[in-house]
């Protein structure tokens, strides 16, 4: 499995935001490979989106970012008027490999955000020489983790083996704040609570 | 030895255009005087992030090309698939295995 996250403070407007998105998932549903595709909007900051892509493999990826429906999407966006997009922070765009993985309850899907739940999202940078120590610290705490939670995902970047994301899907605002990352071992740290706007599986194609 | 980089990165989707860019800059770049050869690494964390690593005799070879024509030419062909133009880093080789 091959993971594509990107994070972006977008300052477009609300309903623009969404049509891209929608548009974006459409195209998805016309494409091999993919595997899960999820939106996340912050709660604290609502221009801040995380865009997380799970694809069967590298190449059915980046065979997509070339593919001309794709390109003709991406021209489109870029030429459209208004404010822009803005990838921000480290390693956004990423490509990460899932490490860890519990899943308790199966996600919600859909387009409806009320009915999607919430996400704690992570990106961890821990101390070069560590990463086993938290992983294994990061495991502990998802095995104890509640029937709150659907799921729980750890994947580290693939250009740089001390980055690590996690991503923790929640029923509840409450139950995504509650969670209690290890702090130990950790050089820097983004860790906030989103809510999930979009969510499209592939379960077969997994 | 010395060796200049250039950091680079792509416009969204033009991965192929990228690495035939610099497959033609590779093979102007073997005609010149002190190139040692050159290799375009991609950063396996990140889609669009690339560098492009040259190695030449010395810093006077590599002083001649980035004087020269060649090198404006070099540049429009690699900047053409970049989001920014690239940036370049000179290192001299302390230790070489």
């Amino acid at each position: 499995m091959f993971i594509v996250q990107g994070v972006s403070d977008i300052l477009r407007e609300p309903e623009v935001v969404r049509q891209h998105e929608e548009a974006y998932d459409r195209l998805l549903h016309q494409t091999p490979g993919i595997l899960w595709n999820l939106y996340f909007r912050g709660l604290s900051n609502p221009n801040r989106s995380i865009h997380i892509m799970e694809w069967r493999d590298q190449a059915a990826s980046e065979a997509f970012g070339i593919s001309p429906a794709f390109q003709a999407m991406r021209s489109e966006l870029a030429t459209a008027g208004g404010p822009r997009a803005q990838m921000t922070g480290p390693l956004s765009p990423g490509y990460w490999e899932p490490v860890l993985e519990r899943r308790i309850a199966p996600p919600p899907t859909g387009h409806d955000p009320a009915s999607l739940g919430f996400a704690r999202h992570a990106m961890v940078f821990v101390r070069p020489g560590q990463e086993r120590g938290w992983e294994a610290a990061v495991r502990a705490r998802i095995d104890g983790l509640s029937d709150d939670v659907y799921t729980a995902r750890v994947a580290r970047n693939l250009g740089q083996p001390n980055a690590y994301t996690v991503v923790i899907h929640t029923r509840t605002e409450d139950a995504a704040r509650a969670i209690d990352l290890p702090g130990e071992a950790i050089d820097h740290l983004t860790d906030d609570v989103y809510r999930v706007v979009l969510s499209s599986d592939w379960p077969t194609a997994r | 030895m010395f060796v200049a980089c250039f950091e680079e990165s792509i416009v969204g989707g033009r991965r192929v255009e990228q690495e035939e860019a610099h497959r033609r800059a590779l093979s102007t770049l073997a005609t010149l005087p002190g190139f040692q050869g050159g290799a375009l690494l991609h950063f396996r964390g990140q889609p669009y992030r690339y560098r492009f690593e040259t190695r030449w005799t010395s810093r006077d070879d590599w002083q001649r090309f980035a004087d020269s024509d060649d090198f404006l030419a070099f540049r429009q062909a690699l900047d053409a698939n970049l989001s920014a133009p690239f940036v370049t880093e000179l290192f001299d080789v302390k230790v070489e295995g």
